[in-house]
């Protein structure tokens, strides 16, 4: 009884509300209602998101209906609000709109026009305003520390004062302490959002770098690539040129499917052991097997870690790499195995073959397949995972998921364990690496830096497209040569893409194939320009092979700028 | 005072490889112990790659440093001398300092690396740097052939 006495007096209690209300609501309807709409785009006509818009009647800001009391533009730069106004306040009123985003210019209170779209229903008058906005870049204090910060990168990596993986964490770290610090109490501070920072990482790169990373663990354990550097040997049956020249190839065959680093470690023991029997000094193999391993890399869109990066950023497919680059690449490939057969020649000729036949024998000893199964497990996975490579786009399927079914797929038919896997194989600094690194350019962009440094570009090409390639692929190819060209690309990704949408050039456009080509290749022209470089000289000093930085860059400077002239000539005809 | 014992750093540049024949010469002299040591240190990688690299660099450096010893073991043998070979991983000079400990050598005998500029940036320090504290650890004499 005490229930539903209870539910009564609620009952009774709601239709006395609404009746009280019914009259209020009625006295609503005759109000003026304003419906806003608008999007604000930046200089490039692209939407700027997170934009604080606020709307003034007659100078006093007004405050929107429903639950949001602030409106903000979107990721599409759309906003939109309604607003209820005491009945004929609009008509006569001077409504403004303004607006403000950290390192943006703000809005200045630009007066609107209003347009009378009749009653509603209820009674009320509506007004509509529509309104595009342009936004301007300012540099602010947040815009200055994200290029400390980024330069900072830059340079404790080319000096090694950290493990760049610790240098860009830090930096990512740094830019989030500073935006919810700093940026807290002076949005001039502000960033990068932790949401924003998260979108930024580009798991399409992790996920792919992953499961390419798990292919190398895996077959690294057949004892293929060895086997692969002693069956050079058997083919070339003691002709020191043609040893070169297929030792060349094969690297660069490799590096165009698997990373080059680990492609190098692999081969350094059993080329330095080639060399040491055929007594010439193995860096007259090694290195010119570095520059392939480099060239052959840049063929493909899994090949080097700029072009993995230049795939997912711009939506490339794999078949456009391979249509744009492979040919190039091939010729390159050619050219400096040749140059470096001139060059080496003299080394070459004094080599002492001796028993050939005993040497064969010898190495077929040393270097046998450990596990044929897993290696043809290896490679049929390899093969059907490189077949959705050239079809992902086709399948409108992210390189990355083609990495990790081969991959996975590979560790469930083979057995190996995961775990072990996880743990030993996968380059887990490299991947926090990436992450830290797509931080640090996401807050360099969010900031301005990237689309100042893309002015300086546009204007330094005069508009010009031909003098933009050029540029592009020289100053990629000169950067790179002396520091880390996977920050370098993920700095030149939003340049070019402004460059891009600055000449209306389509998505898989020549500019994306010169910061490749540049990249990838420019890192041939010193021992540090490229990872696979480092590597080389440094396993091959700790064997007593060394040699300066002066001479390798006698060595490796022309035919880098060789290659690279031949890209800049291919990249003028071709496109 | 007497030598009973010489280890020798040994690689495959020609310096080393000079300074294993003259550790040889040394041992024969004095009919000392000879024991020949390469040590793995991958340590130049870690700022570029990583755990798996790594260990793929490992590997590879273990089985050149075999190859290389056996070399150095045929230079010995022209002295007569059949010496004791090591291989072992870990920072250069811990590992020098731990066998010359280990092996109660009275000389350490190590080849001459000629470093540039740039080759002490890239490839931070050299054993030879650090002559004067070998000595004081290990109580050893140690002697650089050039």
């Amino acid at each position: 009884m005490t229930r539903l006495k209870l539910f009564l007096l609620l009952l009774s209690i709601t239709v006395i509300f609404m009746g009280c209300c019914l009259p209020s609501q009625a006295l609503a309807s005759q109000a003026d209602r304003l419906i806003l709409s608008g999007a604000v785009y930046n200089a490039q006509g692209k939407p700027v998101k997170e934009v604080d818009i606020e709307v003034l009647v007659n100078g006093k800001t007004v405050t929107p209906l429903g639950k949001d009391e602030s409106i903000k533009s979107g990721s599409n730069g759309a906003f939109s609000a309604q607003f209820s106004l005491s009945a004929g306040t609009l008509p006569s009123a001077k409504v403004e709109l303004k607006g403000q985003k950290p390192s943006w210019e703000p809005i200045a209170p630009t007066t609107l026009k209003i347009i009378d779209a009749g009653t509603d229903a209820k009674g009320d008058r509506l007004f509509n305003i529509s309104q595009i906005v342009s936004l301007k870049r300012a540099v602010s204090p947040a815009f200055w520390f994200a290029t400390i910060i980024l330069v900072g990168v830059y340079v404790v990596i080319s000096f090694e004062w950290m493990h760049r993986t610790l240098a860009a964490l830090l930096a990512a770290a740094l830019i989030l302490f500073i935006t919810y610090t700093l940026g807290s109490y002076d949005k001039s501070y502000y960033i990068l959002s932790f949401e924003d920072a998260m979108a930024a990482v580009d798991l399409n790169v992790i996920f792919l770098l992953l499961g390419m990373m798990i292919f190398v663990g895996v077959l690294k354990r057949t004892g293929m690539f060895q086997f692969l550097a002693y069956k050079a040997y058997a083919w070339a049956r003691g002709n020191v040129f043609i040893l070169s020249f297929v030792l060349q190839f094969l690297t660069a065959v490799i590096s165009a499917f698997l990373d080059n680093v680990t492609t190098m470690l692999l081969v350094i023991p059993v080329t330095i052991e080639i060399a040491l029997t055929l007594k010439v000094h193995p860096l007259t193999f090694l290195i010119p097997q570095a520059f392939a391993s480099n060239v052959g890399g840049t063929a493909t869109l899994i090949g080097d870690p700029p072009n993995i990066l230049i795939g997912s950023y711009t939506g490339l497919t794999f078949g456009q790499f391979v249509s744009n680059l492979t040919l190039i690449c091939l010729l390159s490939l050619i050219v400096s195995c040749f140059y470096f057969l001139w060059w080496h020649k003299k080394e070459y000729m004094k080599a002492d073959v001796g028993d050939v036949e005993k040497t064969i024998a010898l190495l077929r000893e040393q270097y046998k397949i450990t596990d044929r199964k897993l290696m043809i497990q290896g490679l049929v996975i390899l093969g059907f995972t490189i077949l959705l490579f050239a079809l992902h786009g086709f399948l409108h399927m992210q390189v990355a998921v083609a990495a990790l079914i081969g991959s996975l797929l590979l560790l469930a038919i083979s057995r190996v364990d995961i775990v072990e896997m996880l743990e030993r194989e996968v380059e887990w600094p490299s991947l926090m690496f990436f992450i830290g690194l797509f931080v640090v350019i996401a807050a360099a962009e969010s900031t301005g830096l990237i689309q100042q440094i893309a002015n300086v570009v546009l204007q330094a090409s005069q508009g010009n497209l031909t003098i933009a390639v050029i540029m592009i692929l020289w100053v990629s190819a000169i950067a790179s040569a002396f520091i880390d060209n996977i920050p370098f690309t993920a700095t030149m990704l939003p340049i070019v893409l402004f460059l891009s949408e600055s000449f209306g050039l389509p998505r898989d456009n020549v500019l994306w194939w010169s910061l490749s080509l540049g990249a990838c290749l420019g890192g041939n022209g010193t021992m540090i320009g490229a990872s696979a470089n480092v590597v080389t000289v440094g396993m091959a000093e700790k064997a007593g092979y060394k040699i300066s930085f002066v001479e390798y860059m006698k060595m490796c400077w022309w035919p880098m700028i060789i290659t690279v002239t031949m890209c800049m000539v291919y990249l003028l005809i071709a496109y | 005072m007497a030598i009973k014992s010489i280890v020798c750093g040994v690689t495959g540049s020609a310096h080393a490889q000079k300074a294993a024949l003259e550790a040889a010469a040394l041992a024969k002299r004095n009919n000392a112990r000879l024991t020949y040591v390469y040590v793995v240190d991958a340590g130049f990688l870690k700022g570029s790659v990583g755990g798996m690299s790594m260990s793929i660099a490992q590997e590879g450096l273990e089985r050149l440093g075999q190859q290389i010893l056996e070399f150095a073991e045929k230079l010995a043998q022209s002295y007569q001398i059949i010496p004791g070979t090591i291989v072992r991983t870990g920072p250069v000079l811990e590992v020098l300092k731990q066998i010359v400990l280990e092996e109660n050598a009275d000389v350490l005998v190590l080849g001459h690396e000629e470093r540039s500029f740039f080759d002490k940036l890239l490839f931070k320090g050299s054993v030879e740097d650090h002559i004067e504290e070998l000595k004081k650890l290990t109580g050893a004499d140690v002697t650089v052939i050039r």
